[in-house]
């Protein structure tokens, strides 16, 4: 009786916890990918990095890396965009990746209300 | 006369724990309107939170502090569905020597998806400077480990896993319990780092719940082996739990706006699928949504009802091809689809 409701406490922990504070504590997770209703498409802001080294073009920053290319660049981006006290951070972490270092990094909002630059990174 | 009695203290708490959480949110209302600090506890339990601020600004927290006390209803109504119903749970007809085969079966899994982990990860150690641990893991990660580390650790629970099917082992043995004990904690650590550069994906969610699921049945099968049934029965409760919750958050995130006309459109464009442009052109197609999500919440009714599992398993499959047809999410080799296997009612009965 007491393994009986120590497995039924135990379930109500792991499933209801982050349920109840709305956030993943990982190892206990919190379910419903996509459970809020996104905006219309033309105003969900979206965003970018575009790298440069000298001599070059700007160009957008392409991991060749499908975990990284698709989903996880855009939201670090849309991180950095938002929290100047962070970007500084990131951006040296950014940098410190891809096999041709780049010299200046800056982020695009390519769309969502009107396109605009974030500073360079130099 | 106890259960009245036992069902007035469980009301009593539950209104009190409402109200309780109501005032935690006045207080904390003033708070945040007040300004939160830069740093702190609340930004480590909800990375995002700054994020949201800025673009939201404060209205964002202010919606999640005021859904807390009704999530707190659902699940104290949920608790008392558990425990109310867990008498009718018991099957005396649960054979020990087809369990055997089921807790085989789901190592046998184990081997199909370990060196599929070990892939992604090796992915993410290509950019191991951008990691950063998420949720609770920052009490053991650090540093991005070595990926020698990972290589191990897959290794010994490809090891572990081959053990626990191929060879002979005893109904009451201790050494399934600690095999899986151990698989457990490896997939803890192996899936913390899997989660640690912020980006929530569920690739593996239900197959590590089904983990933990598989630990409390082994114990309860080692400890008493006349509740075997029972402890099968929360090992597929730990599998269902899943979609339950799932539809839950979408109901509190989104209401049943989620199965509005305008949704499927909307999602389609941003996730879309081999058969999105098609499928969101169909008219009512919203209603799949909907569809999908009465599954996920009357998945609870296999508690009470262990021949839902038909229901389950059949909408799992619907749901899993569905969403990758749609939104380009999972695929036919998925965890998800293989855990749901064990959902199928009757199993390991005599």
């Amino acid at each position: 009786m007491v393994m009986k409701n120590f497995a039924l406490i135990l379930i109500l922990l792991v499933f209801g916890l982050p349920f109840l504070v709305i956030t993943d504590l990982f190892p206990l997770h919190r379910y419903g990918m996509f459970a809020r209703i996104p905006e219309n498409p033309a105003q969900v802001e979206r965003y970018s990095f575009e790298t440069k080294t000298l001599g070059s073009k700007w160009q957008k920053l392409q991991t060749g890396n499908p975990y990284f290319d698709d989903s996880y660049l855009p939201a670090l981006a849309e991180k950095v965009y938002h929290l100047p006290a962070d970007s500084e951070k990131w951006v040296m972490k950014l940098r410190s990746v891809p096999k041709e270092k780049p010299d200046s990094i800056r982020i695009l909002r390519i769309s969502g209300k009107s396109v605009i630059m974030k500073p360079v990174f130099p | 006369m106890n259960k009245l009695r036992a069902s007035g203290i469980i009301i009593f708490l539950t209104a009190a724990g409402f109200f309780l959480i109501w005032l935690l949110e006045y207080m904390l209302a003033d708070f945040v309107t007040g300004g939160l600090p830069k740093d702190g506890f609340l930004y480590t339990l909800y990375p995002a939170l700054r994020l949201k601020m800025d673009i939201w600004g404060t209205q964002s927290l202010m919606e999640i502090l005021a859904s807390v006390k009704f999530r707190f209803l659902v699940l104290a109504g949920f608790g008392y569905y558990l425990f109310a119903n867990s008498a009718l749970v018991a099957d005396a007809d649960f054979s020990e020597k087809k369990a055997v085969w089921l807790v085989k079966l789901f190592f046998i899994l184990q081997l199909l998806f370990v060196p599929d982990l070990l892939n992604e990860l090796r992915l993410r150690a290509q950019w191991q400077a951008l990691f950063q641990p998420s949720g609770l893991s920052v009490l053991w990660l650090g540093d991005f480990p070595s990926y020698a580390v990972f290589q191990f650790l897959a290794i010994l629970l490809f090891g572990i896993s081959a053990w626990l099917v191929l060879a002979r082992w005893d109904a009451g043995s201790v050494y399934p319990f600690l095999a899986a004990l151990g698989t457990l904690l490896i997939w803890t650590f192996l899936l913390s780092v899997f989660f640690g550069f912020g980006k929530t994906d569920h690739t593996y969610a239900s197959m590590f719940s089904g983990m933990a699921g598989m630990v409390v049945f082994l114990h309860i099968w080692r400890s008493n082996p006349a509740e075997i049934g029972f402890g099968f029965r929360i090992f597929q409760a730990f599998i269902w739990c899943c979609y339950f919750f799932s539809g839950l958050e979408k109901v509190f995130l989104s209401g049943f706006d989620w199965a509005g006309s305008d949704h499927l459109q909307v999602l389609a464009a941003l996730h879309p699928g081999y058969a999105a442009d098609w499928i969101s052109q169909i008219p009512f197609s919203g209603i799949l949504l909907g569809l999908g999500l009465i599954f996920q919440l009357s998945s609870v009714l296999q508690w009470r009802f262990p021949n839902w599992g038909y229901i389950n398993v059949a909408g799992g499959v619907l749901f899993h091809f569905g969403t990758f047809f749609l939104l380009g999410i999972g695929g036919y080799f998925s965890p998800w689809l293989a855990m749901l296997i064990f959902l199928w009612p009757q199993q390991g009965r005599r």
